[in-house]
Parts: structure tokens; sequence; C-alpha cells
């Protein structure tokens, strides 16, 4: 097996007095996909600022690439990892194709390069015939596959970025169901060129049909980390959610399918 | 799309043409005046062959002033602009956190209280030195109020600047209220901004401020892009984002302190130069920051001369002239900012 991007090792955080995490340990090799799920507070959002770096462990390690998380300077984090994040303030008239550009501030490549690798993650995203298009124009949906191709573009080449890592903090939040699964696919298939991917979701079943793996929350601690199929049970769900679920197989591809 | 969608390949060319129009408007400020003087005048200056009097115009009085009319409206766009990328809000003014009000009161308490002091230093009077003490307390007050360990709001640091203004305008009203019938004339007049007085001492130093100024903030400009996204998401692109806000905002109070020591309020050159600009070339700070400096620049030295010679030979406070101007631009930039892209 590889070497873990991202180790997670009994790690607590504490946030204003209120334990948001409990000793959770958990790793993830190049090109895994995990998504972290788990009812409103379990501390999902929590675990993926503890990774981003945004919230300090108050016990326990987090390592980067084999190197304790603390150790790593802004810049050098920004040339491996990136982030996501729910939703973007940004309100200036950037185009698109700028927008993606900024992914690109962290190295210094040079103009021709950087151009190609915007080029190419706006490709990735279905976004090229929108480059010229003000950012503040787009829809919402757009606005984050913009995002998206940004933070891909932040860690396009494995040649300037070393093993790699991306984070997403509920990325289908704002988009229909079409885009959702789209956006899913860009990620998974980005995931495959041997990126980290960890993103929190909601939809479970999106989950379900994406993840190699999921990792379970509840009340800040880790209570399960598996192949889905092997994670997840109708006591699982009722235990989690207290909501009765049955679980079927998708007829063709096999993956578990929950219905409420 | 905008204007200007191939920016990269236009830009020495953009540049250049701004450089030119400043440098244009420079010569119709040398013109234009109480006493006018046509290009051929201004060459007989230029090659030395001029009267004592057009020498002592020109070189005395109006290039200076020209000159510092440049350098300040070039350093209040810039400071704008910087403002803007911080409080990542196209609409924000430097005085919004303070500076202008407190520099009011500064130079409101010299004027009422110091009245019969003489003395200047580096060519700034006692009352401009009033001012950027003033204008620098409250920026370091509002910082300070704003700033807590785990970083810089800058919506506390919006609240706290409206704060101190009410503070200060308070006191400058109540400096107002003991002062006599010549004190309020002064006081109101320093409000209107103006730009007589200018010699080679403030020329060297708004362009030793300006320079630096430009230089910091330029240096910063990639960082500045990132800003725009979000604090956050500008740390998860490398960049320290309270370094660069405690940058900016030294940047800002500098410049903004020692544009209204040198000059007084001038309103509307920072808000509405960076806005114009980024309808033009987009918000990249690599092409907003120098342009704006320009673009501020030659506005300002177009004011002035209006200012000069529209009921010449008195004079018109620019600060009243720019106004004048700025706001309708402003409000019908407002007016039509749905169709622009421009953000709130």
């Amino acid at each position: 097996m590889a070497n873990p991007v991202l180790e997670v090792r009994q790690a607590s955080v504490t946030l204003d007095g209120v334990e948001r995490l409990r000793e959770v340990s958990f790793s993830l090799t190049p090109g895994e996909m995990a998504v972290i799920i788990g009812p409103n507070g379990a501390g999902k959002t929590s675990l993926l600022r503890l990774v981003a770096g945004e919230l300090a462990a108050s016990a326990g390690t987090v390592y980067l690439a084999g190197k304790e998380s603390v150790q790593w300077s802004l810049a050098q984090r920004a040339r491996q990892f990136a982030v996501l994040p729910q939703t973007s303030s940004l309100n200036f008239p950037f185009t698109v194709a700028e927008v993606v550009a900024l992914g690109r501030s962290p190295h210094s490549t040079g103009q021709q390069l950087d151009a190609e690798i915007v080029a190419a993650a706006l490709d990735a995203v279905d976004m090229t015939h929108l480059r010229d298009r003000l950012y503040t124009h787009l829809s919402g949906g757009e606005k984050q596959r913009a995002h998206l191709a940004r933070v891909m573009a932040q860690i396009w080449r494995a040649e300037d970025a070393g093993e790699r890592l991306l984070l997403l903090d509920e990325p289908t939040a704002s988009l229909d169901l079409g885009h959702q699964q789209q956006l899913m696919q860009r990620v998974r298939d980005f995931a495959a060129q041997g990126v980290a991917v960890l993103l929190v979701l909601h939809d479970l079943n999106l989950a379900l049909s994406f993840a190699d793996r999921l990792l379970v929350l509840q009340e800040g601690r880790l209570i399960a980390d598996g192949p889905s199929a092997e994670v997840l049970s109708p006591e699982l769900l009722r235990r989690l959610f207290g909501a009765s679920a049955e679980l079927f197989h998708h007829p063709r591809t096999g993956r578990p399918i929950v219905l409420l | 799309m905008r204007p200007l969608a191939q920016i990269a390949h236009l830009w020495s060319a953009l540049l250049l043409g701004a450089a030119l129009l400043l440098a244009l408007s420079m010569l119709v400020s040398l013109c234009f005046g109480a006493v006018v003087f046509s290009p051929a005048n201004l060459w007989a200056w230029l090659t030395g062959s001029a009267d004592a009097q057009a020498q002592l115009i020109l070189g005395q009085l109006r290039l200076p002033r020209t000159l510092l009319a440049a350098l300040v409206g070039g350093l209040l766009a810039v400071c704008g602009t910087a403002t803007q990328g911080l409080f990542r809000n196209s609409l924000a003014d430097p005085s919004l956190i303070g500076v202008s009000a407190g520099a009011a009161a500064g130079a409101s308490g010299v004027i009422v209280l110091l009245n019969d002091v003489q003395w200047s230093l580096w060519g700034l009077s006692l009352v401009s030195l009033g001012a950027f003490a003033g204008g620098l307390l409250v920026v370091l007050l509002v910082y300070r109020l704003a700033s807590t360990a785990t970083g810089t709001s800058v919506v506390t640091m919006l609240l706290a600047g409206m704060a101190f203004t009410f503070l200060a305008g308070a006191l400058t009203s109540l400096l107002e209220f003991f002062a006599d019938n010549e004190m309020l004339r002064r006081i109101s007049l320093w409000r209107m901004g103006g730009l007589d007085g200018a010699d080679n001492l403030r020329v060297g130093l708004l362009a030793l401020v300006t320079g630096a100024v430009v230089l910091v903030l330029l240096r910063q400009r990639r960082a500045l892009n990132a800003l725009l996204l979000g604090e956050s998401e500008a740390r998860h692109l490398g960049v320290d984002v309270q370094r660069l806000q405690r940058t900016v905002i030294v940047c800002v109070a500098l410049g903004m302190g020692v544009a209204v020591a040198a000059a007084g309020t001038i309103a509307f050159i920072g808000l509405v130069v960076p806005h114009i600009v980024r309808m033009l070339v987009g918000p990249d700070h690599r092409y907003v920051l120098p342009l704006s400096g320009f673009v501020g620049a030659t506005l300002l030295v177009l004011a002035d001369t209006f200012a000069r010679s529209l009921i010449s030979p008195t004079e018109l406070p620019v600060g009243l002239v720019t106004a004048f101007i700025g706001a309708p631009v402003f409000i019908s930039l407002l007016r039509q900012r749905r169709y622009q892209g421009i953000g709130g």
C-alpha cells in the first residue's frame, strides 16, 4: 500500500469549550475518495477544517504527506492541498478564466503553463465556453463549478504539487440533480489521477454512488470507516439519524441505495 | 464580457496611454490659471528664455502645484483601490476606517487651540501635521479594536470606523462651537480641500510616500487578488492574510494621512477611480493598481486646473470640484451596476 497523504491520529478538537471531535483516527492514500457522513453537529465540518489547518487539534496529530500538519508553511500547504468551501463570497467581476487562474497563484510555473492548466481545468468541468464570462453573471451552480476548476488547477500537476489532497465541503449543496452527478464524476476522475479526496456530503445516495469509502461521524467520534457496502446498514442509519430506512442494491452496479 | 477582454496583450499600450494622458493634463494645468500661458510660452519657459514673471509663476507656483495634484490624486486612487480590495467591496472608501474624520478633527484642533503657533515640518504646516496625526490615530484605534489574537475582523473594522467617525465628528463640532468666525472659515475651507501652498519640499515628501506605498502594494498584487475570494480561500492559496491586512492598513493610513495633510479632504477620487478602472480592465490588482494611480492623478490635475480657472483670480476648493464631478458619476455607476457586473 502507498504511503498515506493524510493521516489523522487520535485527534480531538475542542472549540469554545465544546469537544467537537474525539480521538478520530484514519488515513487516506493517493487516489482514494472518502466521504464524511453523519447527522448535523456530528463534527463533519470540524474534521474537514482540522485537516485543512483552520482548526488546531487539542490532542492528537494530523500528518500531511508524512509531516506534521503544523509544520507546513502556508505557501507549502497551498501547493499541495486545495480546499473548496461550501460557498464563496467573491463579488468582483473576474472572468471565469481569471477565477480559475487564481488557483495557480501559489505556484510560479510561468504564464504559458498556467494558461494551459487553466484551459484544461475549465475543460474538465465543461466550462470552456464560459471562460470569458464574468463570474458575477454566473448561476449558483456555474459558480460552484468555476471554483472546483480553481481548486483543481491549484493541484493540477503532480510535478509541482507532489502528493496531493483535495478537501471539499458539501460541494453539491447548491446544484441540481444533473449537476450534482456531473460534479461528483469530475471529482472522481480527478481522484483517479492520484489525488486523495476527502469530502463532506449530506446526500447519502450521492455518497454511496461515488465514494470508495465512508467515514461515519457521530457526536465527534468516528464510529465506522470502510467501503460503503460494508459500512452501511439499516441499524447504523437508525442510530445516526433516528430515521428508519431501507437499504437496497442497485440492480446494475450493485452499489447500496438508501430509501427513506 | 468587459470592454478590454484581452488585457494582457494591451497592457503596455494601455499604461503608456495613461501616462501620456497624465502628461497632457499636466501641460494643460501649466497653461491655465489666473494668468493664461500659450504652448509657445511654455516652450520658452522650458528652454529658459521666458521673462522673469513667467519663470516665477510656472517654476515656483504652477509646476509644484501640478506635481502635487498628480501625486495626491494618484495616492488617493491607489489607497482607494487597496481599501476596496481589503474590504472585498468595490464601494468601500478609505474614509470608512475613519481617516478623513480623524484628520478633520486633528486639523480643527490645531486651528482652534493652537491658532497662534507658526511652525512647520518638511513643508507641512501645523494644521497639516494635526490632520496627519488625527487620521493616523483614528486608524490605529480602529485597527486595535478590530484585531484580536485570532486575526482582524473586517466587519468590526467597518463598525469601529463608523463609531470613530462619529466621535471625531462630534469632537470637530465641539471645537467649531468654541471657534471664532475666522477659525470657522479656516476649518470649513480646510475641509473642502485645496492644493494651494504647494512647494518643492511638499512635492518631494509626497513623491517619496506615493512611491513607497505604490511599490509595497504592487508587491502584494497576487495576494490582494486571492483575498477577493475570501479570507479563508486566500489562506488556502498560501496568503498570510493577517500580514497582508496589516500591510494594506499601514499603507492606506500612511498614504491617506499624507494626502489629507497636504491637500485636505478630497472626496470621491479614491472611490470612483478604481471603480471606473475596474469596469475597463477587470479587478486584477496587477492592472488596477497602476492604472488607478494614473487615472486618479490625471483627474485631480484636471479638477485643480478647473478649480483655479473657473472664477479666477479666486480659487474654488478642489475638493468641491471633485465632489461635484464624482457624485453624479458615482450615482450613474450605481444605476448601471446591474449591467456592468459590479459587485456590491
